[in-house]
């Protein structure tokens, strides 16, 4: 028996950056049923018995009869009422990207980015970049005056910057709400995926049992059998095709929504982190000021409330707790200036040039995906047309209907 | 002193300062939280059955507790955003979801998991009510806080040790 080997701590925290998730692929339909949830082994026995009896009273049909048409007919509808209903959310899921591209979180005209914009502004304004507090005259700082200046502009700004980090919230909120909705179409479109994949089933067994029947029929009675074929397995084929077309069409559609699901999440999180440096650069300039000017910068009380709201306490409330630890030690030990201002400036700009870079390649593969989704679902629309040529009411089904809506 | 710095400035090619405007929405102020608080108190007004305007009027008692005392956060601090967003938008927007369906089915009818709209309404606005509260204890620990330093302060300043013998400093116990 080996010793148990110790966890390996975690590497020190590598430079921040979002991960824009890759576009989605074209699912051929033979790859679908796999793909879609799995039909239930309870289920089995009850479809099989649904075949069973299918088959039994084709049976007993004559050929060319009204009942050996009826029959002929359960095939050509099965499934027909989820096909149209699959097809209806696809068309209406494909919306969904293209509507992100234009006014998604990761577009430019959503809340997010547009605080963001605003952050950039107020952020380089405040710069405490040679060019804004004074270039070091041998080595000593310039005119008290300049720095005086460049401090006061905190005070000036501060509701500014209340106001964008606020919107910034407001714009996570938004993107949360995006993403509570989209798991809702997610749990529908998993079930619309499951009945077609039942239906699935079935026909792949009616196939199987059909051509085992016709083989054998075809030296017993080939006028039965090539009736059979031509009226009964052909159309059971192409019921096949189209429910499979179906099928990989929503699993695109899922796989779609799966991505703007993920690029909201990455977005709140690059917001999280492009707050929480704004905050503690306030608390370092502070502090800064002080060191540098023994000037009181007049702020509201920055340091966080001790308070338990669960879901402050995530690695925003900690990364804050970290940054005020080092810069008070800082400043206790006479070590802060304006590089450590500088410093934190620095992480906001960090955190904000990441943010844009992954809106590029989001936006970039959101279009990629809006391509394939839109050449996928024209391919399923012919199969689809075929359907509602059919035109007989949904009201009563067929023998083969699985009534599972 | 100024008029020298900018001349300083300009001698020494740096930009002068310029003021940036953004156009970002101002942070709602006092009497919108107030107004926001009461058209909602308004609209379930008869509309809605004792346990939605019970949980209500804990929510809005709440944040009209903690509307004078947002002042006490800081700059961009999440929290007094949760106060301010449950008063503007939380709150309206669970009822109003509410509001919109017909009573019978509202009330009746199982929408999700075993809950009927009522059902999942009252339990999203325990989960603000419960939110609201924690915050607020948090602020109110905080000032009683200041009470508790404050008797400890005086407790060292007049209060008397054990070891003092009774008599000195020419002070009687009464």
């Amino acid at each position: 028996m080996t010793e148990p080997t110790p966890l390996q701590p975690p590497a020190p925290g590598a430079a921040f950056a979002l991960e824009a998730p890759a576009p989605v692929a074209p699912v051929a339909s033979h790859d679908a049923p796999a793909m879609a949830p799995r039909v239930d082994p309870a289920a089995l026995p009850g479809l099989d018995a649904k075949v069973g009896a299918y088959l039994a009273s084709l049976d007993s049909a004559q050929a060319g009869s009204p009942e050996f048409a009826a029959k002929a007919d359960d095939v050509r509808l099965m499934g027909d009422a989820d096909i149209r209903q699959a097809a209806d959310t696809s068309n209406r899921l494909l919306q969904v990207p293209v509507r992100e591209l234009r006014e998604g979180g990761v577009s430019g005209t959503s809340q997010v980015s547009r605080s963001l914009l605003d952050l950039r502004r107020t952020v380089e304004d405040l710069d405490p970049s040679e060019k804004s507090v004074g270039r070091k005259f041998l080595g000593i700082l310039p005119f008290g005056d300049s720095v005086t200046d460049y401090f006061r502009r905190y005070e000036s700004s501060q509701k500014q910057i209340d106001a964008i980090v606020k919107a910034l919230y407001r714009g996570q909120d938004e993107l949360r709400k995006d993403n509570a909705a989209l798991n809702l179409e997610k749990q529908n479109l998993w079930d619309t995926m499951g009945r077609l994949n039942q239906y699935i089933y079935v026909a792949s067994a009616l196939d199987t049992q059909l051509s085992a029947k016709i083989a054998q029929l075809d030296v017993a009675d080939p006028e039965r059998a090539r009736a059979l074929r031509e009226d009964v397995l052909f159309y059971v084929r192409q019921k096949h095709q189209d429910l499979l077309t179906q099928l990989a069409v929503s699993i695109q559609g899922y796989l779609a929504i799966d991505i703007i699901i993920k690029n909201n999440l990455e977005l709140i999180k690059g917001v999280d982190r492009a707050t929480t440096t704004t905050v503690s650069a306030l608390r370092t300039a502070v502090l800064v000021a002080q060191a540098l000017n023994n000037q009181k910068l007049v702020l509201d009380q920055i340091t966080a409330l001790n308070s338990t709201t669960s879901n402050m306490i995530a690695s925003t409330s900690k990364l804050l707790r970290e940054q005020s630890v080092t810069i008070q030690q800082q400043a206790a030990s006479a070590t802060i200036g304006l590089p450590q201002l500088q410093q934190s400036f620095a992480d906001i700009f960090t955190a904000m040039d990441s943010i844009d870079t992954f809106k590029v390649q989001a936006l970039d593969s959101m279009a990629q995906t809006v391509g394939v989704l839109e050449t996928e679902t024209a391919k399923a629309k012919q199969y689809l047309d075929r359907v509602s040529r059919s035109d007989r009411t949904d009201v009563a089904g067929g023998s083969l209907d699985l009534g599972l809506r | 002193m100024s008029a020298l710095g900018d001349l300083v400035a300009r001698l020494l090619g740096r930009a002068p300062r310029h003021v940036v405007r953004i156009e970002e929405d101002p942070v709602p102020t006092a009497e919108q939280i107030a107004t926001s608080v009461r058209d909602v108190e308004a609209s379930i007004e008869g509309r809605v059955p004792a346990a939605v305007t019970a949980r209500v009027h804990r929510i809005t008692g709440t944040v009209e507790d903690m509307v004078p005392r947002l002042d006490r956060f800081g700059v961009g601090d999440r929290q007094a955003y949760t106060v301010v967003a449950t008063a503007t938008s939380y709150l309206p927007e669970a009822v109003d979801g509410y509001l919109r369906l017909p009573r019978d089915f509202a009330d009746r009818r199982v929408v999700s998991r075993g809950k009927t709209s009522l059902m999942l309404l009252c339990d999203q606005l325990d989960l603000l009510a419960m939110t609201l509260e924690k915050i607020s204890d948090a602020v109110y620990r905080a000032d009683a806080q200041a009470l508790v330093a404050h008797g400890q302060f005086l407790a060292e300043k007049f209060g008397r040790s054990s070891l003092d013998v009774p008599g000195a400093g020419g002070t009687e116990a009464p």
